[in-house]
């Protein structure tokens, strides 16, 4: 019986580890491939050295150097469920050593296992904290073996520092388990246990100018940003989108997007900038969730979250807007966890390259070289350093203007300029106009830059192209020097006549005509 | 006894493999491709080991030899020079030839190269032994994680001064010194708990200058030889974007104008108003303290017109016994009619000379790579561009030691993006000498960082705070308050 107990223990656990391995796999993978983007592990000393600087400095190693192994699905999710089931093991022995029954032991044990896995589906949790925790468990059961009391009690607080120098916030958990354990191995006399144990709360505090740590940052290294225990899955779709984005499936993004149906603003960039490296900006571009001219490009303020900051470059980077690119990109890796970020040195390195700036871009190869996963690909792009048929360097401007970081149709205006064949750029102004609302910047721009005869006109901009045209009562000779199709003029006449008809009401038209402009003209609250 | 043979023989190649020089080398005529570059430099006799590495080295071998002392480094692909032995070749080589020779091998594919033997000049003058900086990401008007850092010269040894980790993240501006004493020093703190912290001999104390008739807090400033005043300018300063590749951000001041704050008593003195109304920024004290130089234009619309903002290097006297301003301003350096603008004027402790760059235009010259460092004599009135001294990106906010013989700058010649300290020398005739930078222990330390070296500033001491100090009075002191005159 009591062995048919413990085979359902390890038997239920052993389920849960691979639950959570399938989880973080399939499910929420991509939570795991940003945490190891936004790290940039060197395997040099000095960035060895830099961890000594701070407490948790061995754990906190670990944890970076593993979470490297994070730039594959399978490995975030074999690395999070061994700690998880680790975390469980050692709990439960923990909780053993305190005399609890091993059913019991091993049900209490998975909830701070659970509470851990919560963490880790959060978007900064770092795999670091989690090895805080298992070594704090491993000196506490190392410790307990210490038979005599007042070696136990003296030789708490040298461990207590040492753990703290090593796991940082695990010397509280370790201090907890120390104290509770003290307290039922003496019956009487409990006091003199409190005493250490309070003298080694204050350890973090009097450490904490030599490590430069804020009161509360003493007590939590190395987690780094507020702790969330929940499972968003609104980011994991956002973040799916994303790790598409940089992949360049375009398809697969159009796809996604379509699958989640999200209202929600990054979602909305990427779904534009997939549809514009698909040339299908013009023609579905209300196909999907529009908030506004914010659903094209993600502003770098101080309203700004640091992840989209992170996110912003890829527009700016693609449509050849270099100084923008290399503006967000530098302060995504600034508002980034650690400060330093593989994907966005990656993405310094290729402005660099797209520029032609060998010296700043062999500073960010130079770096990448020196890790693990990105030093073949920073090797291969050594070789372009002076190349001069480097794609995106003819879409860069070569006209000059100062600008504020806001003003995206000077921005877009200036790559039209300095080179006319930037198809992104003249969609993405002629999108930046249509979500606007601006119907006769639109007309000028479209009249300006589109070269009508080699064209079939998309649909959208058929249909802001009509509403600019019916409002200046244009015959039907200029509807066909447009190009509009008749189908489009029927169908805006339709509109028209229940517009009138429903008085106002969005309801009626919503089925028939929600994916039109002229519907989101009359009816979409514009959020900047 | 077989076993003792191959002892001695292993011990026997091992010795003469550690001692032997490489064999089968190939000559080579050119200085090594030794980084950071130290060939040809002239350093200060105290200065701390020139540790370089050669990037694609797989060994390397280098004899450094001054007169009748000699010293053998070998490494992988770097050399790490020992304290004692260099103190003692320098110490040398600066009462004696003036000069230590390097000799540099390196194995790269098997092969040994042996180039040309350089020289490292050296001056018994020394530099300012503590430089402090502002580390930080080059990342134009915004910040996260930024550091005040004093480092010893002499040695190694780095220490935060101030980190805006413990200030609730907020911005710091440099540190800048009065007299490069470093019992007299100010910064600006921002946020909340922010002031121009002011530290006199260790005592902290925290001033917030603005009031409603200034046109923003001070931010460029100087403070007086007797410590008793300082110069601020308070600017409207914006940033705005290049569209062109390698031009990268342009920051300029909408307006601008200078105050005489008097630190004994709080008081601000404005700018005379009898003067038109225009652009004055980068004030700084000359030497003896009876004239205040800075930049000047005509007010502009700008951005539009930012091509054309073109700064002069102007001066107004300056009455120490009342802290009044003087009534007429003198042009020194015209600038704009070289097609120039000038910013960051420094006077050298001696009197005898003013540093400064000029751009093409502009008022921020960090991201201007054209930005070059220009000498001038005060004494004969005449300018000469620093040419040896100068590359082909930013060089600026330079900042002079108390003997007048050195001088530190900021330069992103090494990649255009992350500054660095360079340390240059100006011989008794003015002419300045190839600038080396700040040695590390490890010198590759300059590729791993992503980190410029933002504002350097020579100290003849070290300062009495720390970055305790610091969170302490941001969190705790009040501001003083400034009342104008």
């Amino acid at each position: 019986m009591k062995q048919k107990g413990k085979w359902l223990e390890w038997l239920a656990a052993g389920v849960l580890t691979v639950a959570a391995f399938l989880f973080f796999l399939f499910f929420y993978p991509y939570h795991n491939l940003l945490k190891e983007q936004m790290i940039l592990f060197l395997n040099t000393q000095d960035h060895f050295i830099s961890y000594l600087e701070k407490p948790a400095w061995l754990t906190s190693y670990a944890g970076d150097l593993l979470t490297q192994c994070f730039i594959m699905p399978a490995g975030g999710a074999i690395l999070v469920s061994l700690a998880l089931l680790s975390l469980w093991l050692l709990f439960r022995k923990a909780f053993r050593s305190f005399g609890m029954r091993p059913a019991p032991a091993s049900a209490v044990a998975a909830i701070p296992v659970a509470v851990e896995f919560l963490f880790h589906c959060g978007l900064h949790y770092p795999l670091g904290s989690t090895f805080s925790t298992l070594l704090a468990l491993c000196f506490f059961l190392l410790f307990i073996r210490i038979r005599n009391r007042h070696l136990y009690i003296w030789l708490f607080l040298p461990v207590f520092a040492l753990l703290y120098y090593l796991a940082g916030h695990g010397a509280l958990l370790f201090t907890l388990l120390w104290l509770v354990s003290g307290l039922i191995r003496s019956v009487k006399n409990r006091l003199p246990i409190f005493i250490p144990a309070l003298l080694g709360m204050l350890i973090p505090l009097l450490l904490r100018p030599a490590f430069l740590l804020t009161p509360g940052r003493a007590y939590t290294y190395p987690v780094k940003a507020p702790l969330s225990l929940n499972i968003s899955f609104t980011w994991e779709k956002i973040l799916a989108l994303d790790y598409q984005t940089q992949k360049g499936n375009w398809f697969k993004v159009i796809y996604l997007a379509q699958q989640y149906g999200m209202k929600n603003r990054v979602a909305s960039y990427y779904t534009n900038l997939a549809l514009s490296q698909s040339n299908l900006l013009g023609d579905w571009l209300f196909l999907f969730y529009q908030p506004g001219p914010g659903a094209l490009f993600l502003p770098v303020s101080q309203q700004s979250t640091p992840l989209t900051i992170a996110f912003s470059n890829e527009v700016f980077f693609r449509l050849g807007d270099m100084n923008m690119a290399q503006h967000s990109a530098m302060l995504g890796m600034i508002f980034s966890q650690n400060h330093r970020s593989s994907r966005l040195t990656k993405r310094l390195a290729e402005i660099h390259i797209a520029i032609g700036d060998a010296p700043a871009a062999g500073k960010y190869l130079g770096l990448l070289e020196k890790t693990l996963f990105y030093r073949k690909w920073a090797r291969e792009h050594r070789t372009l350093l002076h190349a001069t048929d480097v794609p995106l360097r003819e879409k860069i401007p070569s006209v000059d203007t100062v600008r504020l970081a806001d003003d995206y149709v000077n921005a877009l205006e200036i790559l039209l300029k300095s080179n006319p064949e930037n198809k992104m750029a003249l969609d993405y102004l002629l999108c930046t106009h249509i979500l606007r609302k601006d119907i006769p910047a639109f007309r000028e721009t479209y009249d300006k830059w589109v070269v009508r005869e080699t064209e079939t006109v998309p649909g959208v901009y058929a249909q802001a192209l009509i509403v600019s045209l019916y409002r200046e009562g244009a015959s039907d000779d200029m509807l066909q020097k447009y190009g509009i199709p008749t189908s489009v003029i029927n169908h805006f006449m339709e509109y028209t006549n229940a517009y009138q008809e429903s008085g106002g009401d969005p309801e009626p038209l919503q089925e028939m005509y929600g994916n039109t402009f002229w519907f989101y003209y009359h009816f979409a609250m514009l959020q900047e | 006894m077989k076993i003792t043979i191959y002892i001695l023989f292993i011990c026997l190649m091992f010795v003469m493999t550690s001692c032997s020089q490489p064999q089968g080398v190939t000559e080579n005529s050119e200085f090594p491709p030794i980084y950071p570059d130290y060939t040809e430099v002239t350093i200060p006799v105290n200065i701390a080991p020139l540790n370089f590495m050669v990037r694609q080295a797989e060994r390397l071998h280098v004899v450094i030899s001054s007169g009748d002392n000699t010293i053998k480094l070998k490494g992988r692909n770097r050399i790490r020079i020992p304290m004692g032995k260099w103190r003692k070749i320098l110490a040398q080589a600066s009462t004696g030839p003036g000069r230590i020779q390097l000799e540099v091998s390196v194995q790269e594919h098997g092969i040994w190269t042996r180039y040309a033997p350089f020289n490292i000049y050296v001056t018994p003058e020394p530099v300012d032994p503590y430089l402090s900086y502002r580390l930080i990401e080059p990342g134009y008007e915004v910040w996260k994680s930024l550091q005040l850092a004093e480092r010893n010269v002499e040695t190694f040894r780095e220490r935060i001064i101030a980190d805006n980790s413990l200030t609730d993240n907020s911005c710091m501006n440099c540190h800048t010194y009065g007299n490069q004493d470093p019992g007299l020093s100010f910064f600006h703190l921002r946020g909340p708990g922010g002031g121009t912290v002011l530290n006199r001999n260790g005592e902290l104390r925290k001033i917030n200058i603005n009031q409603q008739d200034m046109i923003s807090p001070v931010v460029y400033g100087n403070i007086h030889p007797s410590g008793d005043y300082g110069v601020f300018s308070s600017n409207i300063v914006l940033p705005g974007f290049h569209t062109l590749k390698g031009e990268r951000l342009e920051v300029y001041d909408s307006e601008s104008d200078l105050v005489i704050v008097d630190f004994r008593d709080n008081t601000v003195t404005p700018f005379p108003e009898d003067f038109p109304r225009e652009l004055r920024t980068f004030p700084v004290f000359s030497a003896d303290g009876n004239t205040v130089f800075y930049c000047n234009a005509p007010q502009i619309s700008v951005p539009d017109s930012i091509y054309h903002l073109r700064y002069d290097l102007l001066k107004i006297s300056f009455d120490p016994a009342d802290g009044r301003w003087g009534s007429k301003a003198d042009t020194v350096v015209n600038a704009s009619s070289l097609g120039l603008s000038v910013c960051h004027p420094k006077t050298s402790p001696d009197g005898q000379y003013l540093l400064f760059t000029m751009a093409d235009y502009g008022t921020f010259p960090i991201w201007h790579q054209e930005t070059d460092m220009w000498l001038l004599n005060l004494h004969t009135g005449e300018i000469s561009k620093l040419e040896g001294v100068n590359s082909t990106y930013s060089d600026t906010y330079h900042s002079w030691s108390s003997n007048s013989r050195w001088f530190v700058f900021a330069s992103k010649r090494d990649d255009g993006i992350y500054g660095k300290p360079y340390f240059c020398f100006i011989d008794a005739n003015g002419h300045a000498r190839k600038p080396f930078v700040l040695p590390q222990k490890k010198p590759h330390i300059y590729d791993n960082t992503l980190k410029s070296y933002n504002i350097p500033e020579l100290s003849r001491g070290k300062l009495p705070f720390g970055a305790t100090d610091i969170e302490r009075i941001y969190k705790k002191t009040p501001a003083e308050n400034v009342s104008m005159k």
